[in-house]
C-alpha cells in the first residue's frame, strides 16, 4: 500500500516537469518565430546588392495609396520604346521581379510596383479584390505619368493584368502572361497549394522562397489568406476574350501550377493571343530563369509601340 | 561543392571532372570525388579488407548510388543541369566549353578559367544479382529502365552500356545508362546567358569516337563493351584474352554473346551526340556569340595537345616545366597541377591503350619528375596494365618517378586511392600561386595551329 502510494507520488511528480519542458519549448518557439517575423518585416526595401546593380526605388502617391516601386533604367538608350511594367504574384512583392527587370534593362525601361498591401506598399484595412488591385495599378501609372506600357505578369499578377487589360485597353500596348492562374480545372485551394509545393521542389536550387517569407511577413497572414480567397474567386477565363492587346502566354513545360494545357487554353481565349512554351521552365520564370525568359519574350516586346 | 542529384553517379567521369574543374575555378583542390567525408574516412579501412570483401564493399557502395527503374521515370534532367551550373563561381566568363567529357580538357578550361558543361551523365539503375557476362539478359532487362528514362525527358538519348570487362563489379548490382543531352537544358541556357560576356565564345567539344550498338528506339541504344583494355572485336567475337579473363573469374562461357549491332553510334561515355549542336548554335546566334567546334576521334588526342599547350604557356611565363602529372580517368586535380607548374597528361583508364599513349608521349618528351595517379576499378580485366608496367613508365623520369596515393599491392582494387591521390599531389613541392588565366586567343591560336597533328580540327559555326 505504502509502496503503491510512493509510486503514484513519483508519477504525479514527473508530470509537471514534462509540462514545463513542453511549455518552455513552445514559448521558445513562439519567441523565436516572433523575432524572426519581426526581422523579416524590417527587411530593407532595397538591398545594397540590388542598388549596386542599378535598381532604384521610389514611393508614389497613387490616389488613396502610397505605392512603392522599383525601376531599372534602360541601359541601351532606347528612350522612345514604351516602358515595361512587371506585375507580381500572390502576396509576394516586386522584390522577386528584380532579376527579370535587370535582364530586360538592356532593351527597356522597366518598372515593378508593389501593389497596395504587399511589399513596401502598406495598406490599412482589408485585402483588395482583383479589380481593385487593377484599379490601383491604373492609379499608379497615372501618378507616374505612364500613359501606355507593355506589361508582364507572373501567376496571380496575370489575373490582375487580365482584368486591367480588359477594362483599360488604351493603357496596354501588349501583354505577357507567364504562368497565369487559376487553372479552371484545378480550382481548389488544396490543389493549388499542392501544386505550389511541387513547384517549390522543382525550383529549390534557386528558390524565391526566402523573398516570399519576407513578403508574407510584410503583408501579414490575414491579408495573405484574404488575397488567396480573392485569387480563387476571380475567373480569369471570363475576361480573356475582352483583351484586345497582343498577348503572349508563356508557359514553363514543367510548371505544375499553370500547366501547358491550361496556358494553351488561356492563349486560345485571348483574341490576339499566342502561346510560348519554355522547355524545362517552372512557374517562377522571372526569378529562376530570368535571362532565358527575357530572351524568349524579347522579340515580342520589341514589336511594341513607341512612347509619345 | 554539393552532392550530385539522385540518379547521377559520383564515380562517373563527367561528375568527377566537372567537380575537379569547378574546384579549381573556386581556387580549391579536388580532394574528394565522393564529396562524402564519411565515405572518405571509411575508404582506408575498407582497403585493408581481403580481396573478395573489398570487391563486395565496392559493389554495395556503388549500388547505393543507383536508383530504381521507377525512380528513373522521374529523373530530373533540369535538376542535374542546375547542379552542374551551380558548381561554378558566379562571374563573367569569356568562353565556355560544352560537350564530350575529357580529362585533358579540364586542364585547358582550368588554365583559361572558364567552365565546361558536360553532355553525358551516368545514371546507374539498380539490378541486383545480375550476371555481368550475360549480354542478352542485360539487354532484355534494361529495356524497362530505358523506357522509363526516355519518358523522363524528351531531350535526352539513352545509351545502355554493358561492359563486363571493366564494370564487372558494378554490373552485378546495377545497369549503366549514359544520358546524352540532345538539347540544352534550361539550367544550362540560363547559366550561359547569366555568365557569358557579350563577345564570348562557345567551344563545342566533339569527340567522334563511336561504337557498334543495337538501336532500341529513336533515342536509345544498347552498347556492349566500351573503350578500354579490350578491342571491339574481342567484345563481339571473343579471343584468347577474353577466354582467359572469363576463366579467371570462374565463368563457364569462353566468350560473350552480345546482341547483333545494327549501327555505329557515339561511344556512350566519351562520344558526342551532334543533336545538341543545334540548340547551342541557335542560342549563340541570338546572343552573337562565336561557336567553335573542336573535333577529334580519340579522347587522349586532347592530352597531347594539352601538354603542348601548357608547355608553350609556361614558356611564355618564363617557366620550363620539368614535372609531368599523369591523371587517370577521374583522378585529377587541375588546381594543384597548375600550382606545381606541372604539365598535365590525362589517360582514359588504367589499361594498355592508355599505357601505350603515355609511352608514345614519353618517347618525345622528357621530364625530371613523373607523378602518376592510377584509377582502380576493381577488375583484373582484359588489357588492364600491370603495376610493374606503370612503374616502368614512371621510371622514365630523369630524376624521380612516383605513384600518387597508390597502394601498388592492392591495385587494381586499391579503392582508397580515391582519397589519397590528391593528398599525395598536394604534398609535392614547390608550389606557387595560381597563374593569371591563359589568354583565350593563345589557346585558340595554338590549337588551330598545332591541333591537326594530334587529330584535332577546328570548325567555325558562324562562318
Amino acid at each position: 500500500m505504502d509502496q503503491g502510494r510512493a509510486r503514484s507520488r513519483r508519477v504525479t511528480a514527473a508530470r509537471p516537469s514534462w509540462r514545463i519542458v513542453a511549455g518552455v519549448g513552445a514559448c521558445a518557439f513562439v519567441a523565436w518565430a516572433a523575432i524572426e517575423w519581426t526581422r523579416l518585416k524590417r527587411t530593407p526595401a532595397l538591398s545594397d546588392e540590388s542598388a549596386r546593380k542599378g535598381i532604384t526605388a521610389r514611393y508614389t502617391q497613387a490616389g488613396p495609396y502610397r505605392m512603392f516601386s522599383r525601376h531599372a533604367a534602360c541601359e541601351g538608350g532606347h528612350a522612345k520604346r514604351l516602358p515595361v511594367v512587371l506585375v507580381h504574384g500572390l502576396v509576394i512583392s516586386s522584390r522577386y521581379m528584380e532579376p527579370l527587370a535587370l535582364a530586360l534593362r538592356s532593351d527597356f525601361d522597366v518598372y515593378a510596383p508593389d501593389l497596395p498591401g504587399f511589399g513596401e506598399s502598406k495598406l490599412r484595412g482589408g485585402a483588395l479584390s482583383v479589380p481593385e488591385l487593377a484599379d490601383a495599378l491604373r492609379l499608379w501609372l497615372g501618378a507616374r505619368g505612364i500613359e501606355r506600357a507593355m506589361f508582364i505578369g507572373n501567376s496571380f499578377g496575370c489575373q490582375i493584368l487580365a482584368d486591367f487589360a480588359a477594362r483599360y485597353p488604351e493603357s496596354v500596348d501588349r501583354l505577357v502572361l507567364q504562368g497565369p492562374t487559376v487553372d479552371r480545372d484545378a480550382r481548389s485551394l488544396f490543389t493549388q497549394v499542392c501544386r505550389d509545393w511541387r513547384n517549390g521542389r522543382l525550383e529549390q536550387a534557386r528558390s524565391s522562397a526566402p523573398i516570399g517569407r519576407i513578403d508574407y511577413a510584410k503583408a501579414g497572414v490575414v491579408r495573405a489568406l484574404a488575397t488567396m480567397r480573392e485569387l480563387m474567386r476571380d475567373r480569369i477565363e471570363r475576361k480573356l476574350s475582352r483583351i484586345v492587346a497582343p498577348t503572349l502566354v508563356v508557359a514553363g513545360s514543367r510548371d505544375p501550377v499553370a500547366p501547358l494545357a491550361w496556358a494553351s487554353e488561356v492563349a486560345a481565349r485571348v483574341p490576339n493571343g499566342a502561346l510560348l512554351a519554355i522547355d524545362g521552365g517552372t512557374h517562377t520564370l522571372n526569378y529562376v530563369y530570368p535571362h532565358s525568359f527575357a530572351l524568349a519574350i524579347r522579340a515580342f516586346l520589341l514589336q511594341g509601340g513607341a512612347s509619345r | 561543392m554539393t552532392k550530385p542529384p539522385r540518379g547521377i553517379a559520383r564515380f562517373d567521369s563527367a561528375a568527377g571532372m566537372v567537380q575537379a574543374l569547378a574546384a579549381c575555378l573556386h581556387g580549391e583542390r579536388f580532394s574528394s570525388p565522393s564529396q562524402s567525408p564519411l565515405l572518405d574516412s571509411l575508404m582506408p579501412p575498407i582497403n585493408l579488407l581481403p580481396k573478395r570483401a573489398r570487391e563486395w564493399v565496392y559493389t554495395v557502395g556503388g549500388m547505393s548510388e543507383g536508383i530504381t527503374a521507377r525512380q528513373a521515370r522521374r529523373l530530373d534532367v533540369e535538376g542535374i543541369g542546375e547542379w552542374i551550373a551551380g558548381l561554378y563561381p558566379q562571374r563573367t566568363y569569356d568562353a565556355a566549353f560544352i560537350g564530350s567529357s575529357n580529362g585533358a580538357l579540364m586542364h585547358v578550361a582550368a588554365a583559361l578559367g572558364v567552365p565546361w558543361l558536360p553532355q553525358t551523365f551516368l545514371c546507374p539503375v539498380r539490378a541486383p544479382f545480375s550476371d555481368p557476362d550475360d549480354a542478352q539478359s542485360g539487354f532484355d532487362d534494361g529495356l524497362a529502365a530505358v523506357d522509363a528514362l526516355l519518358r523522363a525527358d524528351p531531350r535526352i538519348a539513352i545509351h545502355h552500356m554493358q561492359d563486363p570487362n571493366q564494370d564487372r563489379l558494378m554490373l552485378s548490382a546495377m545497369s549503366y545508362f549514359r544520358l546524352k543531352l540532345r538539347a540544352l537544358p534550361l539550367a544550362y541556357r540560363e547559366f550561359l546567358l547569366r555568365s557569358l560576356a557579350p563577345d564570348a565564345t562557345l567551344h563545342i567539344v566533339r569527340c567522334t569516337r563511336d561504337w557498334p550498338v543495337t538501336r532500341t528506339g529513336d533515342r536509345s541504344f544498347y552498347q556492349f563493351g566500351a573503350l578500354g583494355g579490350a578491342t571491339e572485336r574481342e567484345y563481339f567475337e571473343g579471343g584468347p584474352r577474353v577466354a582467359r579473363y572469363l576463366a579467371r573469374y570462374g565463368v563457364k562461357r569462353t566468350r560473350w554473346d552480345a546482341p547483333a549491332p545494327t549501327l555505329r553510334a557515339p561511344e556512350a561515355e566519351w562520344g558526342y551526340d551532334v543533336a545538341l549542336t543545334e540548340s547551342i548554335v541557335a542560342l549563340a546566334k541570338q546572343k552573337n556569340w562565336r561557336v567553335v567546334e573542336w573535333r577529334f576521334e580519340e579522347p587522349e588526342a586532347f592530352s597531347f595537345a594539352t601538354a603542348e599547350l601548357y608547355r608553350a604557356w609556361y614558356r611564355e611565363m618564363g617557366i620550363e616545366s620539368k614535372r609531368l602529372v599523369v591523371d587517370s580517368f577521374l583522378l585529377m586535380d587541375p588546381y594543384t597541377t597548375l600550382r606545381l607548374r606541372a604539365i598535365p597528361f590525362w589517360l582514359v583508364f588504367c589499361t594498355d591503350p592508355s599505357a601505350e599513349t603515355l609511352r608514345r608521349f614519353l618517347e618525345r618528351e622528357s621530364f625530371d619528375e613523373i607523378d602518376m595517379m592510377l584509377f582502380s576499378h576493381g577488375t583484373e580485366g582484359v588489357g588492364v596494365t600491370s603495376i610493374d608496367e606503370w612503374r616502368a613508365l614512371t621510371a622514365k623520369a630523369k630524376r624521380e618517378g612516383r605513384f600518387l596515393g597508390v597502394d601498388a599491392r592492392r591495385y587494381p582494387r586499391d579503392f582508397a586511392t580515391f582519397v589519397r591521390f590528391d593528398r599525395a599531389l598536394a604534398e609535392l613541392k614547390p608550389q606557387y600561386g595560381l597563374p593569371e588565366p591563359m589568354p583565350p586567343a593563345f589557346f585558340e591560336d595554338a590549337l588551330r595551329k598545332h591541333g591537326a597533328r594530334h587529330g584535332i580540327t577546328a570548325h567555325d559555326h558562324n562562318a
